[in-house]
């Protein structure tokens, strides 16, 4: 195998296109976060620091599930179960990420960020993944770390995490709920084959799994004006994230008439819509 | 205590609202023809609408916090 190949491969195990999502969301965290003005040497510390841990939990989910992704066709090319890496380089290369990411995090920016980005590494890693094929509740463990990017970004701008950051926090968390029941719904059959216990793999109707991508939805309507509310964003924002919540609770509602797969990759579109436009309008409309 | 009753009173309606989604929802939704795991439906159904009660009773918290630093 060539060297390119090679890197190509563990390139591919940091998963970047969801790091990118991480980072640019936690930029937005430190944006909101940073009252006098950007620190942009710590911005830059703090997006590299996020980067190197988000990439080594990336590898060592994959390590973790490296049997499971051989038995769905979405996953079987991923670079270990398509053999492109020994599972002891993936599981060496995700430690080393993950724990430069935290003390580069402690050194560089501040220990309260180390500290959230253990929590967030022990919380999907240790907890989340080993879940995954026990209870469907998972989704709900996950989402904990899942939610942290804002969070983390706040916390290396100030060293503080007050009220507003976890207003943020609470936003993330609710939008994965209806993001991740689409994509367990759309791939249901596959998670079955690899014993994940989605809630659509446990309950196989699908009401449950409309039901809750409805009520999540809705919940997140009134938790994303908070901001206006916390005094961090004005009213531009307020009708923005109002109008963004609706359509984000009609896409929820419209998996309820509608068990197609085409309806829930409707939703998945309308929830990577939502999210990017509700932060970059937070940070447009900014009062500070 | 007023707090706590406020709260106490909106996660009961929130559990009650989850549960005519869910009833709204079996009414609308043209059935998926597979019984697979049938006993397991019910059971996951109910810690589903139990955690998110949960999270709802958190969220409560934060939203009258911030409401109260608001008005």
């Amino acid at each position: 195998m060539s060297a390119r190949t090679k890197i190509n491969a563990y390139v591919e195990l940091t998963k970047p296109r969801i790091a990118l999502m991480i980072v640019l969301i936690a930029a937005a965290g430190f944006a909101l976060g940073s009252r006098d003005g950007i620190d942009f040497s710590r911005l830059f510390h703090a997006l590299f620091g996020i980067a190197l841990l988000s990439g080594g939990i990336a590898a060592l989910n994959q390590y973790l599930e490296r049997e499971r992704d051989c038995f769905m066709p979405r996953t079987a090319s991923r670079p270990l179960p398509s053999n492109r890496l020994t599972p002891f380089a993936a599981s060496m290369f995700g430690v080393s990420l993950t724990v430069s990411g935290i003390i580069y995090l402690a050194f560089f920016v501040n220990p309260l960020t180390a500290l959230l980005g253990t929590a967030t590494a022990i919380g999907y890693v240790l907890i989340y993944t080993p879940l995954k094929t026990r209870t469907s509740l998972s989704t709900v463990i996950g989402a904990f770390p899942g939610a942290v990017p804002p969070l983390i970004g706040w916390a290396a701008a100030t060293g503080r995490v007050p009220l507003i950051a976890w207003a943020l926090f609470a936003i993330q968390f609710l939008w994965q709920f209806p993001h991740f029941l689409a994509i367990a719904w759309m791939y249901k059959d596959e998670y079955e084959q690899a014993e994940i216990r989605m809630l659509p793999v446990v309950e196989r109707q699908g009401v449950a799994t409309a039901q809750q991508s409805i009520i999540y939805a809705l919940l997140l309507i009134p938790v994303s004006l908070l901001p206006t509310l916390l005094g961090l964003t004005g009213m531009i924002y307020f009708y923005g994230a109002l109008a963004l919540g609706l359509f984000y609770l009609w896409a929820s509602v419209r998996t309820g008439f509608d068990s197609s797969r085409t309806q829930a990759r409707r939703l998945l579109l309308a929830s990577v819509i939502y999210l990017p436009l509700l932060f970059a309008l937070m940070v447009f409309d900014t009062t500070r | 205590m007023m707090r706590f009753w406020f709260i106490t009173l909106a996660a009961i309606i929130f559990t009650g609202l989850q549960i005519v989604i869910g009833a709204w929802v079996k009414r609308i939704r043209p059935p998926v023809i597979d019984e697979r795991n049938g006993a397991e439906n019910t059971r996951d159904a109910w810690l589903w609408i139990i955690a998110t009660t949960l999270i709802f009773i958190l969220l409560s918290i934060m939203m009258v916090e911030a409401w109260s630093r608001w008005i």
